[in-house]
C-alpha cells in the first residue's frame, strides 16, 4: 500500500513539476515576444546575436548538410539498387533534405552551439549580478537580453536551413556523380524536378519555430539558473537536451500538420 | 500625523518584511536616511543586508512594508513614478558586476546611453555616444583611472581596478542617491581605503544621499556618518558611524571588535 502511494506521490510530484515548468517557461515566452512591440529594441544585441546564432553557426550547419546529403544519397542507392530504383536517388535527396534534413540538422547544430553560449553567458550574467545591475542602469533585462536574441533566432536559422537546402542537395550530387556513377546532367534535371516550393517553405517555417524555440530555451534556462558556476552548467545542459528534444518534437507536429493527409 | 517636509529623509523604511520561505530575512525593519547622509548598515552573513538594498532597488519584492523615496511609496506608486525614483539609485555591486560583453568606457557609460523611455529627463538627458564616451573618461578620471583604460575589457583589469569601474559606473549619472553593497571586500587594505576615500569624495562632491553595507569596521567609519546595526532581520542598534567602535551596545561591541563570546551565537548550521 505504501509502495502504491508513493508511487502515486511521484506521479504527482512529476506532474507538478512539468506543469510548472511549462507555464513558467510559456509565460518567459509571452513576455519575450511581448517585448518586441514595446521600445526600446536593441539593435547593436540584434545584429551582434544575429552574426553569433547566424554567421558563424555556418561552417558546422554547411559540413553537415553536406555529409548528411552525401549519406541519403548512398543509403539510398544502397537500398534502391535491389528494385532498380536507382533513378528515384535525386528526388529522394531533395525531399529529405529540404523538408527535413536541413531544418533539423542546422536546428540540432544551432542548439548545440548558439543555446549552450546563450545559457551560459545569461546565466553567468545572472550569477554575477550583471543582470540585476542592468535593471539599476534602468535597462529592461528581458529587452535587453532575450528579445534581440530571440529575433536573431528566428531570422537566422531559415536563412542557414537555406544554405544547408543547398549544401544538402550538393552532397548528395557529388556522391551520386562521383562515386555511384550518376550522370550530372542527368542528376540534375530529376533534382529540379523534384524540387518543390511548398517543400522548401515548409522547411523554412520549420526553420523559424525552430529557431525560436533554442533561442528561448538558451535565454530561459539562463535567465532562471541559480548558485554558481555549477547553475550555469546545469542551466547550459538543460537548454541543449529542452531545445534538441523541441527540434524533433515540434519537426513531427510540423510535418504531421503540413504533410500528414 | 503630517510629517514636515523639509525634515522628511530621502529614504523611510517602515515594518519591513521579508521571508524565503520559513527563513525570515527582514522582520520588520524600519529606517530613516536623511538627505545628504552617508548611511553604514553592518552586520554578519545572511543578516539580510543585502536583501534590504535588494527591496529598496525593487530587485526582490517584500512581503509587507513600506518603502518611501521622497515621500513616495515605491512599493505601490505607479510603474512610472517608480522607476523615476528608483532610477535615481545608483549601485556599486559587491563584485563590481560589469558586463564583460562591453569595453570599460562602454560600461561606464551604459545608463547615459540606455534608450528605456523613463530614462531621460532634463536632469539625465540622452547623450549620444561621443559625448558619453566623454564623460565616461572624466568619470574614470574621478576615480582615478586614465581614459586609456577606457578601451579595455574588464576582464583585463585587477580586483581594485574592477571596484573603481564600478563605481565610475554608478556615479556617471550623478544619482541622488547611492548603494554601495560590500565595497571593500576582497580587497588589500591600501586599496580598500583608497576605494572608502573615492565614495566619500564622490558622496560629497554630488550631495548625494548613500547606504553602505559592509563587515569591514575600518571602512564603515571611513565612509559613514550614521550607522546601523542588523541581526536576525531587525535593526538592532542605530548612532554615529564615530561610535561604532565603542557603542555600549553588546551586540555591536561583539561584532566590531570580533568577539567569539557574547550576545550573538554563530549559527554554524541551521
Amino acid at each position: 500500500m505504501n509502495t502504491l502511494l508513493d508511487l502515486v506521490a511521484l506521479l504527482g510530484r512529476t506532474v507538478f513539476v512539468v506543469t510548472r515548468g511549462a507555464g513558467s517557461i510559456g509565460l518567459f515566452a509571452l513576455e519575450g515576444i511581448s517585448c518586441f512591440f514595446r521600445p526600446p529594441f536593441y539593435w547593436r544585441v540584434f545584429l551582434r546575436s544575429l552574426l553569433d546564432t547566424g554567421f558563424l553557426s555556418l561552417p558546422v550547419v554547411a559540413l553537415t548538410a553536406l555529409f548528411s546529403g552525401g549519406v541519403i544519397a548512398l543509403q539510398s542507392y544502397t537500398g534502391f539498387a535491389q528494385y532498380h530504383a536507382q533513378s528515384a536517388i535525386a528526388n529522394i535527396v531533395v525531399l529529405a533534405v529540404t523538408r527535413e534534413l536541413g531544418p533539423v540538422m542546422a536546428g540540432l547544430m544551432v542548439a548545440g552551439r548558439v543555446g549552450a553560449a546563450m545559457a551560459a553567458q545569461i546565466g553567468t550574467m545572472r550569477v554575477t549580478d550583471q543582470i540585476d545591475a542592468l535593471t539599476t542602469l534602468r535597462t529592461h533585462p528581458m529587452k535587453y537580453l532575450v528579445a534581440p536574441r530571440l529575433a536573431a533566432g528566428v531570422i537566422a536559422l531559415p536563412l542557414l536551413v537555406v544554405v544547408a537546402d543547398i549544401l544538402g542537395v550538393a552532397g548528395g550530387f557529388t556522391v551520386a556523380t562521383v562515386k555511384l556513377g550518376f550522370a550530372p546532367d542527368n542528376y540534375i534535371a530529376a533534382t529540379m524536378n523534384a524540387l518543390k516550393t511548398e517543400d522548401v517553405m515548409v522547411g523554412l517555417v520549420k526553420a523559424t519555430v525552430f529557431g525560436f524555440l533554442i533561442t528561448l530555451m538558451g535565454c530561459y534556462y539562463g535567465y532562471t539558473s541559480r548558485g554558481g558556476a555549477e547553475g550555469v552548467g546545469s542551466a547550459t545542459t538543460a537548454a541543449v537536451v529542452s531545445a534538441s528534444i523541441l527540434v524533433l518534437a515540434f519537426d513531427y507536429l510540423l510535418t504531421d500538420l503540413f504533410f500528414a493527409q | 500625523m503630517t510629517e514636515n517636509p523639509s525634515s522628511a529623509p530621502k529614504i523611510r523604511i517602515r515594518g519591513l518584511r521579508k521571508a524565503f520561505g520559513s527563513k525570515v530575512v527582514l522582520d520588520g525593519v524600519d529606517l530613516d536616511v536623511p538627505t545628504g547622509t552617508s548611511f553604514v548598515i553592518i552586520g554578519g552573513s545572511g543578516s539580510g543586508k543585502s536583501v534590504l538594498l535588494r527591496c529598496i532597488l525593487g530587485l526582490i519584492q517584500p512581503d509587507e512594508g513600506l518603502i518611501e523615496i521622497d515621500g513616495v511609496d515605491v512599493l505601490r506608486a505607479p510603474r512610472r513614478e517608480r522607476e523615476e525614483r528608483i532610477g535615481e539609485i545608483g549601485m556599486l555591486f559587491q563584485n563590481a558586476a560589469l558586463f564583460d560583453s562591453l569595453s570599460v568606457w562602454e560600461n561606464v557609460a551604459f545608463g547615459l546611453l540606455a534608450p528605456e523611455a523613463t530614462r531621460h529627463s532634463e536632469k539625465h538627458p540622452r547623450l549620444s555616444r561621443t559625448e558619453a564616451r566623454a564623460r565616461a573618461n572624466a568619470v574614470l578620471e574621478q576615480v582615478g583611472l586614465d581614459s586609456s583604460v577606457g578601451d579595455l575589457s574588464p576582464s583585463e583589469l585587477s580586483g581594485g581596478m574592477q571596484k573603481r569601474v564600478g563605481l565610475a559606473r554608478a556615479i556617471a549619472d550623478r544619482p541622488e542617491i547611492l548603494f554601495f553593497d560590500e565595497p571593500t571586500t576582497g580587497l588589500d587594505p591600501i586599496m580598500g581605503a583608497v576605494i572608502d576615500g573615492l565614495i566619500v569624495d564622490c558622496v560629497k562632491t554630488m550631495g548625494s544621499t548613500a547606504i553602505a553595507i559592509t563587515h569591514d569596521m575600518a571602512s564603515a567609519q571611513r565612509i559613514g556618518d550614521e550607522a546601523a546595526m542588523l541581526y536576525q532581520g531587525k535593526l538592532v542598534w542605530q548612532g554615529p558611524a564615530t561610535s561604532l567602535m565603542h557603542s555600549g551596545n553588546a551586540m555591536v561591541d561583539q561584532f566590531t571588535h570580533g568577539r567569539r563570546e557574547g550576545p550573538i551565537s554563530m549559527e554554524l548550521r541551521r
